[in-house]
């Protein structure tokens, strides 16, 4: 297992499977778990940090099955179409929806390696739970 | 674990039982002999079998073949045929890379005469077909209307434009279109990813390997085949890309509303579902042979320039190449198929929907689909392996027909996690190790090579003595790896 920790609370927590792989996410509020969950997933798909603020995105998902899920593919199918990795976001969650924007850079091969290809964040075994004021999610990926 | 050891009981060699208990509808059958069963160790896969065995309408069994691991709702190597009135049709039933699979093509070449060319051939391979994540053609950006085209056609637009002649499509599972394809019931998010994702590897296992007949286990059916020892094969493993993940997650989203309103209970979310006939159901199975169709198109496509690399390398015509596909199977993929069920004592045949999800169509002797070469044989099933150890011809068999709605494996499934295998790998070089052997690896990613170590696998040979064994499906050639692409 890979941890990432920020103070006493990780951000994100790899799950290693035989034939899949998933994270464990964490966060003070909903808007965090979202920002460190998009973190996490990019973790799994690139290696190199040097992303660079070059483009710009409104973000408005609606729940439709898991708001979370439903964030997390919307951000796979940027990446998969525009090559777009998120550096920063500035989103609210209220009434079941995602409403911002993020701030991104494009793949670049020169500063950027590809480790995996994630085909998408699925619902099995999906868990968002709140316990003393830390939101934790679950979830599995299809890679 | 638990329940793996009180509901789990051997039936005879190569096939245990789940006895139909709590919500099950039916029991589960999962074809493994002890040694494979030690290996799955404390997997879930188990337990996914029997949540399979609860949804409405399923028929028979839940199957499971030897290469069974852990899935994401149904387990992978699941086979689960339901019927078309009471059944259902589950988009995480067929996965979210829908018609992955596999084309073997067959040459007149021998391995000595291109054994100093395996090198080039790999690098020249790499170069003239995009692999790895998120690969696209700069030369084939299609617009929404021929993209619609493929979705309907499939492996018969790729023909139509000139990739392949029209004999290639006789050797394609439903000769490479499946009927009933609705481009209409595709998103455009779909059709966005899809537009230059079309003659592409993509990444994970998929891959174009070279490779040889190391072994011709029935002459008589390797013959049929078109297959002898020493033999020149090259198969193609790769599915429906960005499009058919995206169709899979919009089905999904809908699929989990549509349950709701059927009143369909779910053990686990990813097997959500509707009825075969409802609007939903229909839709998916639309959208999802549109999905089919662009991946036969896809193998197709990367057919035709495996051909051209072939060609220009070795310097010879197509013809002194013989370049031929043998055949073409989906493993990712739900069917409309007839039948034999046992019902109320006795035996009917009737219409069902097989979900095969990392399960191969093993058809017997004399099926009307099968093209005339193999009417007396059998379907060619195409089971790949490793990049390091051994593919497998097989053939289809009747007794596959009476237990497993024509199914059987689909590969060799994983013994170790991603991370397991980046610290197995640890201090080695792969490509080196691989080149040791004699085989030449070019990935587009590192972790993609280490990822996919041979060592990652269950040793596919011993998954495919276990479906022999129990007779559903039959040994005819094996296939030695000498050189790949990988994502």
């Amino acid at each position: 297992m890979v941890k990432k920790k920020e103070e006493q609370i990780p951000k994100y927590i790899i799950i290693d499977h035989e034939a899949d792989i998933g994270l464990e996410i964490y966060g003070k509020n909903l808007e965090e778990l979202f920002i460190n969950a998009a973190e996490g997933l990019f973790h799994l798909i690139i290696e190199g940090d040097d992303i660079r603020p070059e483009k710009g995105k409104r973000i408005k998902i609606e729940k439709d099955g898991e708001l979370l899920v439903n964030f997390l593919n919307e951000l796979l199918y940027l990446w998969d179409t525009e090559g777009f990795i998120p550096k920063e976001f500035s989103i609210k969650i209220e009434d079941e929806t995602v409403k911002g924007s993020v701030i991104g850079g494009l793949f670049d091969p020169n500063r950027f390696k590809v480790k995996q290809e994630i085909k998408a964040v699925t619902y099995h075994s999906f868990s968002l739970t709140e316990e003393k004021g830390t939101f934790k999610a679950r979830i599995i990926l299809d890679v | 674990m638990e329940d793996k050891e009180i509901h789990l009981k051997k039936l005879d060699d190569n096939r245990y039982i789940v006895k139909r208990h709590g919500n099950m509808n039916v029991d589960g059958i999962i074809y493994l002999n002890e040694e494979l069963l030690h290996v799955l160790g404390t997997d879930e896969s188990i337990k996914q079998v029997e949540n399979v065995a609860c949804l409405p309408g399923i028929v028979g069994a839940s199957m499971a073949m030897p290469d069974i691991h852990w899935g994401y709702g149904f387990p992978i190597g699941g086979v689960a045929a339901f019927d078309m009135e009471m059944g259902v049709v589950s988009p995480g039933g067929v996965g979210y890379d829908i018609n992955c699979g596999v084309r073997l093509l067959r040459s007149d070449l021998r391995f000595e005469e291109i054994r100093e060319k395996v090198k080039e051939l790999i690098g020249n391979l790499y170069i003239n077909i995009p692999s790895g994540v998120g690969s696209h053609r700069k030369d084939l950006k299609l617009t929404r209307d021929e993209l619609k085209k493929v979705l309907k056609k499939g492996a018969r637009w790729a023909v139509e434009h000139g990739f392949g002649d029209q004999q290639d499509l006789e050797y394609i599972e439903d000769n490479g279109q499946i009927i009933g394809a609705d481009p209409d019931c595709v998103s455009d998010k779909a059709y966005e990813r899809g537009k230059d994702q079309l003659g592409t590897v993509g990444s994970g296992n998929h891959f174009v390997e070279i490779g040889y007949i190391k072994e011709v286990y029935d002459p008589d059916t390797a013959d049929r085949f078109g297959i002898f020892k020493d033999q020149i094969t090259v198969m193609i493993h790769t599915g429906s890309r960005g499009l058919g993940y995206q169709i899979c997650d919009d089905f999904i989203r809908e699929m989990l509303k549509a349950s709701e309103k059927y009143g369909i209970n779910l053990p686990d979310r990813q097997l959500c579902c509707a009825p075969i006939d409802s609007p939903e159901g229909k839709r998916y199975l639309f959208a999802m042979a549109s999905a089919a169709n662009y991946a036969f198109a896809n193998r197709q496509l990367i057919t035709h320039w495996v051909r051209e690399t072939l060609e220009r390398t070795l310097k010879v015509g197509s013809k002194k190449l013989g370049l031929s596909i043998v055949y073409d199977v989906c493993h990712n993929i739900a069917k409309i198929e007839r039948h034999k069920v046992v019902e109320k004592g006795k035996i009917k045949e009737i219409e069902v929907c097989v979900h095969r999800k990392g399960a191969t169509r093993a058809y017997p002797p004399e099926s009307e689909v099968l093209p005339d070469r193999y009417r007396k044989t059998g379907q060619p099933v195409l089971i790949p392996g490793d990049m390091g150890r051994a593919s497998y011809i097989m053939c289809g068999t009747k007794k596959a027909m009476e237990e497993t709605f024509g199914s059987t494996c689909h590969g060799a499934g994983r013994v170790m996690s991603r991370n397991q295998a980046i610290k197995a790998s640890k201090g080695r070089s792969i490509s080196k190790e691989m080149e040791d052997k004699g085989i030449y690896v070019r990935a587009a990613s590192k972790s993609t090579l280490v990822e996919e170590m041979p060592d990652a696998y269950k040793d596919v040979s011993k998954v495919v003595q276990v479906v022999h064994n129990a007779g559903i499906s039959r040994l005819v050639a094996k296939i030695i790896p000498l050189g790949c692409i990988k994502g």
